[in-house]
Parts: C-alpha cells; structure tokens; sequence
C-alpha cells in the first residue's frame, strides 16, 4: 500500500504508519469517517479518547486563553496524542455545507497545531470545502497523501461514507408520553462531547423531558439568512418547529463562541415567534453544575406553570 | 392544640433564612443569618431560634428547601420538597404582589431578573461568572471604606450629588473610588456612585435584553440597601415595590411551596437534629478519570446521604463503601 515511501521535509524517508485524530471540534460532526477510512488506507489509527477533567485542566494549562472552549480542548485533545502517533489529522474546514461558510477558527487549526506541536510529529492536512468541493474528492487528496492507491482509496471513501450514514443515523429515543418536549441545539462538539454535555442532558431527563438532539445530518439548510454552516442547519430546524410539538428549546453554547454570539438572538428571535420558550446555557471551564441545575429546575418549572395557567384558562 | 406549620429553608452563599408559616400563609417567624462557614450549623441554629420562638404549638407539616445548599441542607433536615430558587422567589413574589411583572432578587453572589406574566414566569435570567452585580460588589467596597453595609446603605441616600463610579469591575471601582476621594468628593456621594454602578451593572448584565415591565418587586438581600432602593428608581424611573418578607423572600416561596404539596407525612426529622452533631465528609471517585469528590453527610456518625460526581450515580447510594 505504501509502495512510494514518503519523504518528510528533512529529506529522510519515513514509512508512517500511526496516525492520531484529536476527538474534538468537528470530529463530532463526522462521527466514525476519518477512523475508518484511514483504517481501511492499512494505517493505525488513535482517536483521543473521549474528554475527562483532565482534559479540560490541561486545556486552560497549555492553550491561548482568548481561545473559545472547544479550541482549547482540541488543544488539550492534540497534546494527548502527541506522543503516541507518527502523523496526526487535522483537516483545514472551509465549510461543511454548499453556500456556507465554517467558523473561521477550523481553518486555521492545521498550522496551529504545527506551531503547538513538537518537532518529530508531522500534520498531515486536507481543504475541507464542501461549498466547493465534494467531500469524497477531500477523502480521495489525504488517501494520495499517504500514497495510498486509487483502488484502496475508493473501497476506503465507500466504506467510511457508510460508517458516518451509521453513526449519523442514530434513532431518536421514543418519546415518553405526558412528558415535556425539548429540542437541544448547540455545535456538535458542544452537544456531542459527552464530558460537556453529558451532566446536562442527565439532568433534563432527570426532570423527566424527553430530549431530542438536533442533526446534522440534514443538509437542506438555506444559506440566507446565517451563513456559518452549523448555524445554518440549527437555524433552518428550528424555522421548522412545529410549535405544538415542542415545550421548549435549550441552546448550549460555548464560552467565547464568536459565531453563537451573533445567532443566538436569531435564534430566540424565530423561537419568539413561534412562542416556543428558549434557554441558552453556556458552558465554559469554570461553571460549575448547581448553576445549570437551577437554571434547568427553573426552566422545567416555568413550562409546566405557563401550561397550567394555559389550561385553567381555557 | 397544635398548630400546623410550613417550613421554608434558603440556604445561599451568604445566608441562611428560615420561614414558619401557617395554612393561611401567615409567616409564624423568619429570621436571617449569615451562613459564615457552615451551612449546616447555621441552619441548626436557625432552627434552634424557630423552636424557641414557637415554642412546642407548631407542629412543622412540611418542609421544602432551596438556594445553593438546597440539597445538602434538604438531606440533612428531610425537606419533603427541593426547589430551586428561582421558582421559590417568584412563588413568594407573585403571592404578595400577584400583579407582579418583573422580579428583581439580587443575593450574595447571584443576581436574577425573572419576568412575570398573567402571574406566571416566563423567563429569567441569572448572573453568569462575575459577581459585579451582586450584593458582594457592595460588601467588598464597604470594606474598602472601613465601613459595614448598612452604613453604607445609611450614609447612600443622604448624598445630594452622587458621583459616577466605573462599576463594570470591582477591580477598578477601588482605583475610581480612591480617585473620587483625592479629589475631594464627599464619602456619601461616592456610596451613592458605588449603588448607581452596581444597579448599572445589573441591568445592562443579568436583564440585558430582557424587557422591565412595571410593577418591579425588589427582593434578596441587597434589597434592605437604602442605596441600591434609590438608585433602582433614579435610573429606572421605577419605584421598586419592596415585599413585606423581602430579606427571606426565597424561604417564604419555599414554605408556601411545602403547603400546597399536598404532603400526608412530612420527612421532616425534627428539631432534635440541632443538636446531633451533623458532618459532612468527602472522597474522591476513582472509577473514572473525571475524579469527582462525593459528598456523604454523618449524622452522629450514621450516613444519611451521599452526593455528587458528574455521573451522578452515588446520588442516594447508601449502601457501605469499602
């Protein structure tokens, strides 16, 4: 497979064959693809392991502080792997989605990771634009970096397509009867990265709400009138939202998050609308969880009271 | 004849209130205290104070706790219920003044606006990590001053030119209030300032975006401010209402809360428990690298609850750790 050996910038040959992904950013929001194709390509792949305290302690040590928080846990997340691989993966996103544009903070994420890393660990980078290039031809351009071969590359894109359709196909658990309704929104790396979100949604569905958690796997969002890609599909699902179906919506967001700061009033603004109560919860390093109980308690609590009235008033 | 009485228990960063009420929400006795160091001995001798006042005619039929400590101090009295404390707040504000529409509490260290609708809440809003807007931005700077809080609130309204404080941080309100000094402002027209900066800080942190409706209920324990009373209705054009119970407002809403739960036998363990020696101990989880420290509460050495840990999962465990 590797039948060209590959030369690093000092001229020597190197023949790698460990490679890292740091579990973080948009890692979430093509869950199960990059490990395997690059597993298929014949290389040994090492996801960081999913987020802990540690994680987040070694992040407010080793990154910038004006970072927002999943940056800095990338950082943490690239630290942990730098000593276990050969080569680690971080992909330039551009966009994510035809007419939109990703957080401008993803493009420049391969060159700093090289200036985080130490020598010895080489990035290896590929343009992520679906705005302009499909994500299969990105898939097939890492493929030939690593030398791999057409026929390889192929099987490889097939079959790390289908893992992502799997992982991205979870079924939403039935819905409790006489149970509130709530959709979660926030990026995927809020929403998905379980050492976050995970206490959060616990407590919800310890206030007995079902909780739904948006997709991204649909990709019919609008570029107008958000254009950052995330954003757009959040923004689109909830102009959707059927109000009758839904009790509430809560947003979590991230500390610092440039992006949310300017969407979450559009959000509440399409939420208003539709007179769909809405909560944004923001997660940074130092929060602790009483605050997010309470505000959660006191969410669940105003809902239910607001129905009561509704129906002795009726 | 005994009389049945509600209990209502707010157990903040900064104090502890205790509400008896009867059926006919009538408040029997309240009181407020600061915590200091112990939640818990604060609340037995809340307690104590309630026995002694009350005497053996009320026979407590239900207890509901809330504030920060709401399920600590809720395992180690057996409160029947647990609220938080935005809901309590409302509760007692919205009986008092039903057409309340805007609910201001500012405590310690939180501050909250919740709007009222129809008598019904329909949004709120805390502070988020700074403490700017909060009753400990008034404590540090009487400090600065040498001077205690209700001084402070004394000397505020007396001001007749109140100077202008940059308030967005308690930081730098020191090095502009020292500067106030040197050049030669009165000292009560800089407490005035210091209300001003804080009531300025509330409004455009915790009810940004959030639209202030008249009549404005003003409760928490920065409510007993002279100062922050004036500064409220100098920069809102409001005059705040100040509730009959507002220092223990969250209490009241936590006992009128007990009284409508409809509790056939209240948990409540007695106010023998004042005087039981009552311990809190900690351990570090090691079944994951999350590490979290879990909380047990010893009471006379016995274990009554365990508490904590991102996964929840000791939360009620009772069975004996190896």
């Amino acid at each position: 497979m590797f039948g060209k050996l590959k030369k690093a910038s000092n001229g020597k040959l190197l023949e790698p064959r460990t490679i890292g992904i740091p579990r973080a950013l948009l890692y979430y929001l093509y869950p199960g693809l990059w490990e395997t194709f690059l597993k298929e390509l014949g290389m040994q792949v090492t996801v960081s392991a999913p987020g802990t305290r540690k994680t987040i302690e070694q992040a407010g040590l080793i990154s910038e502080s004006e970072h927002c928080l999943p940056v800095k846990l990338f950082d943490a997340h690239l630290a942990e792997l730098a000593g276990l691989v050969e080569l680690i993966f971080v992909p330039r996103i551009l966009s994510t989605l035809p007419g939109h544009i990703a957080c401008p903070k993803l493009g420049a994420l391969p060159d700093c990771a090289r200036a985080q890393c130490p020598g010895g660990i080489t990035i290896i980078t590929v343009d992520i634009n679906e705005n302009r290039t499909p994500l299969t031809e990105s898939m097939a351009q890492l493929g030939r970096l690593l030398n791999a071969d057409e026929t390889v590359i192929h099987q490889a894109t097939e079959r790390a397509l289908s893992a992502l359709r799997r992982a991205r196909a979870v079924p939403t658990a039935p819905r409790k009867p006489d149970a509130l309704n709530f959709l979660v929104i926030g990026h995927p790396y809020n929403l998905h990265d379980s050492y976050l979100s995970g206490p959060i949604l616990q407590k919800i569905e310890s206030l007995g709400v079902n909780a739904e958690l948006v997709s991204f796997a649909d990709r019919t969002a609008l570029p107008e009138p958000v254009k950052w890609d995330t954003c757009s599909i959040m923004h689109d699902r909830l102009q959707r939202l059927v109000p009758s179906e839904w009790d509430g919506v809560i947003h979590l967001s991230s500390f610092n998050c440039g992006c949310d700061s300017i969407v979450s009033t559009l959000y509440q603004e399409v939420l208003r609308e539709k007179e769909i109560p809405c909560m944004t919860l923001v997660l940074d390093e130092h929060a602790g969880q009483a605050g997010v109980d309470t505000r959660l308690e006191a969410f669940v609590d105003s809902i239910k009271d607001q129905h009561e009235h509704a129906a002795t008033c009726h | 004849m005994k009389t049945t009485g509600y209990l209502g228990l707010d157990v903040g960063s900064i104090s502890t209130n205790l509400v008896v009420m009867n059926p006919q929400n009538e408040v029997l006795f309240e009181t407020y205290s600061r915590v200091g160091g112990n939640p818990i001995s604060s609340v037995q001798q809340a307690l104590l104070n309630a026995q002694a006042a009350l005497g053996e005619d009320i026979q407590i039929a239900g207890v509901c706790t809330t504030g920060s400590g709401r399920n600590l101090i809720g395992a180690v009295v057996g409160a029947d219920v647990i609220k938080n404390e935005i809901s309590t707040h409302a509760r007692a504000a919205i009986h008092l003044h039903p057409d309340v529409q805007t609910i201001f509490e500012i405590g310690g260290q939180d501050s909250k606006v919740t709007l009222v609708r129809d008598g019904v809440v329909v949004d709120f809003a805390m502070n988020l990590v700074c403490a700017a807007g909060t009753g400990s931005f008034l404590d540090s700077q009487a400090i600065r001053l040498g001077i205690t809080v209700p001084d402070l609130s004394a000397k505020a309204v007396l001001s007749t030119a109140p100077t202008s404080i940059a308030g967005r941080c308690t930081v730098f309100a020191e090095s502009d209030m020292i500067h106030k000094q040197q050049t030669g402002h009165r000292q009560e027209d800089i407490l005035m300032g210091l209300c001003h900066a804080m009531v300025r800080n509330f409004l455009s942190n915790v009810c940004a975006g959030k639209e202030i409706r008249a009549p404005i209920v003003l409760q928490g324990g920065v409510s007993a401010n002279l100062g922050i009373r004036r500064a409220f209705s100098e920069i809102l054009k409001i005059e705040p209402v100040i509730p009959k119970h507002h220092m223990v407002m969250g209490a009241y809403g936590a006992a009128l809360i007990a009284s409508k739960a409809g509790i056939k036998q209240t948990r409540f363990r007695g106010y023998e428990l004042c005087v039981r020696t009552i311990l809190t101990q900690s351990f570090g989880c090691t079944d994951c690298p999350n590490l979290c420290e879990v909380v047990e509460i010893l009471d006379a050495g016995q274990l009554i609850s365990r508490s904590g840990g991102r996964c929840r999962k000791w939360d009620g465990d009772m069975t004996p750790r190896q």
